[in-house]
């Protein structure tokens, strides 16, 4: 594959209810600021992607109407396409389109505001309408039947997942981007109420606004610019069956899929070794354990003994989630393209909460009930 | 220009879409529907290449990308393979505070998503044996099972 460049990223803080910007205001802050991060005019972006879901926005064509905003007006107007979807498939689709030889640029950016709608309502519209929508149940609900079915499998304790928060959290405590912070014992978090069991309420990621982007060029433009890139060194995007029934919720074929895959293409061999940070979507706490497994990480059952083993903090073998993570601040859509961002940053050695010289680093993003589609992207710093 | 400094005084515009849709079941569904609101009976569709029972039925194996023409008739008994409990409000909602199970049919490979009653959270098990309700008035829809209960209880 050639070389393709991230070289310019940025991201509006996340907060709970962002009431004096409308999502088109938070896709211009986003943009301008990726703009300026790259040393870019938007007249220099040859193409753009927004992404975003219908639902979220309450309108149709949502991606379509952040497009003033996101340059794609500009002079005589610039081509812009649209994913439904996390943002990391927006990049990886904005990836593709400078691979096809068209364009030597893309900016890619995700926008949500959680606040405006009501979560349960549209993620219960995520069901099939004629066997499963009457039957009331939502995201949440989704993952708490996986939850139980990973912690049922290989039996694990509710105090390996509630380690993730506490972890996530306390990580979040310097990033001034995040929506959560704050220093949790396990006991606060498992006396937290269930609003779906096995899940505590704070072990939810919260739902947050916000927006993000980054700009993607060819090796040839990242020169010309003087910009300080960080490499796509392997991407795979993978999905599994859409209905819960079907699936052995326990584990993530998709995910272990995406990952080997992305492994493959950045010489990968042993992924617990050789990526010295990842940043990953946990929509909930158990989350962070399964995916750990999926990515090679650690055996399969051995998520939850991952992460009590302190590979994961900061200072550990293989920090996961230094950001504070998805349950720390979640923008669904945008959260996935933060991971990227947040990874970028490590590379660049400009990290809140800083690996010392990480090389390589692995964003993950998810996207569909309990975890149905994964991409897992490689980033390295040379 | 930014010359709101009172965040008070911020404007939202309330409004809900309503938008009227008419889903076709399509020929599996219906089918399967219908057997329900007709004869009380659950069937499956059977992919010839890997001999999955789908329950509820569909036209098309995922995993082998093949026709599922067989009907087969599953349960209506069948197990618990996961279950969880809403215990918040949610427009949504059939029932406050639904309990929504994973439930596995006899015969079927794949277990249907459905309510569960009469039956605790606490008391609730993966590998629970359940039987389905049947509604009286039964319309050719999804809730033409009022839930499934424990099995016990129905014989008890």
């Amino acid at each position: 594959m050639d070389k393709i460049a991230v070289i310019g990223v940025a991201q509006t803080p996340f907060s709970p209810n962002k009431s004096g910007e409308t999502y088109a205001d938070l896709a211009y802050e986003a943009t301008t600021k990726a703009l300026e991060d790259a040393g870019l005019a938007i007249a220099d972006i040859g193409n753009i992607i927004t992404t975003s879901n219908d639902f979220w926005d309450g309108r149709t064509i949502s991606s379509m109407a952040v497009g003033d905003s996101a340059g794609a007006a500009y002079g005589e107007g610039k081509n812009i396409s649209t994913v439904e979807g996390d943002g990391t498939l927006g990049a990886f689709y904005g990836m593709t389109r400078i691979l096809s030889g068209s364009y030597e640029s893309t900016l890619v950016l995700a926008h949500s505001k959680l606040s405006e709608g009501n979560n349960h309502l549209i993620t219960n519209a995520f069901f099939d309408p004629t066997y499963e929508r009457a039957i009331g149940m939502d995201s949440l609900t989704a993952s708490a039947l996986q939850a139980q079915s990973y912690y049922n499998r290989y039996k694990i304790p509710p105090r390996q997942s509630a380690l993730a928060v506490v972890k996530n959290r306390a990580n979040a405590i310097r990033n001034p981007n995040a929506h959560l912070q704050e220093e949790l014992t396990i006991e606060d978090v498992l006396r937290s109420p269930q609003p779906a069991p096995p899940i505590h309420e704070m072990e939810i990621a919260p739902e947050s606004d916000g927006a993000a982007a980054l700009i993607l060029t060819t090796e040839s433009f990242a020169k010309k610019h003087g910009a300080k890139p960080v490499w796509i060194e392997g991407v795979s995007f993978c999905a599994e069956g859409h209905r819960l029934g079907e699936r052995r919720l326990w584990e993530s074929p998709a995910l272990r899929q995406a990952a080997q895959k992305a492994y493959k293409m950045a010489g990968i061999d042993n992924p617990r070794k050789d990526i010295d940070v990842a940043e990953i979507y946990e929509a909930c706490s158990y989350q962070e354990l399964l995916w750990s497994e999926e990515l090679g990480f650690c055996a399969q059952g051995q998520g939850g003994a991952f992460i009590e083993s302190r590979a994961t903090q900061l200072k550990g073998e293989l920090p996961i989630n230094p950001s504070g993570g998805c349950l720390s601040a979640h923008a669904i859509i945008v959260a996935g393209l933060v991971r990227i961002i947040e990874a970028v940053l490590q590379l660049r050695g400009e990290a809140v909460n800083q690996v010392e010289d990480a090389k390589r680093a692995l964003a993950h993003g998810q996207y569909g009930l309990a975890g149905q589609s994964h991409c897992v992207w490689i980033l390295g710093k040379n | 220009m930014n010359s709101i400094e009172a965040p008070e005084t911020l404007l939202w515009r309330e409004s809900r879409i309503k938008i009227p849709y008419a889903w076709a079941a399509g020929e599996t569904a219906s089918r399967f529907f219908i057997e329900i609101r007709d004869r009380k009976k659950i069937f499956g569709t059977k992919c010839p290449s890997c001999d999955k029972v789908y329950c509820p039925p569909k036209k098309t194996c995922g995993d082998c990308f093949s026709n599922c023409g067989e009907w087969l008739e599953v349960g209506p008994d069948g197990e618990i393979t996961g279950f969880t409990q809403a215990l918040y409000e949610g427009g949504a909602h059939p029932v406050k505070n639904p309990v929504g199970g994973l439930i596995l049919l006899r015969g079927a490979s794949t277990a249907m998503l459905h309510l569960i009653g009469q039956c605790p959270l606490e008391e609730l098990k993966i590998g629970m044996k359940v039987t389905p309700v049947f509604k009286e008035n039964r319309q050719g829809n999804i809730l033409d099972i009022l839930h499934f209960i424990p099995a016990k209880q129905n014989h008890g």
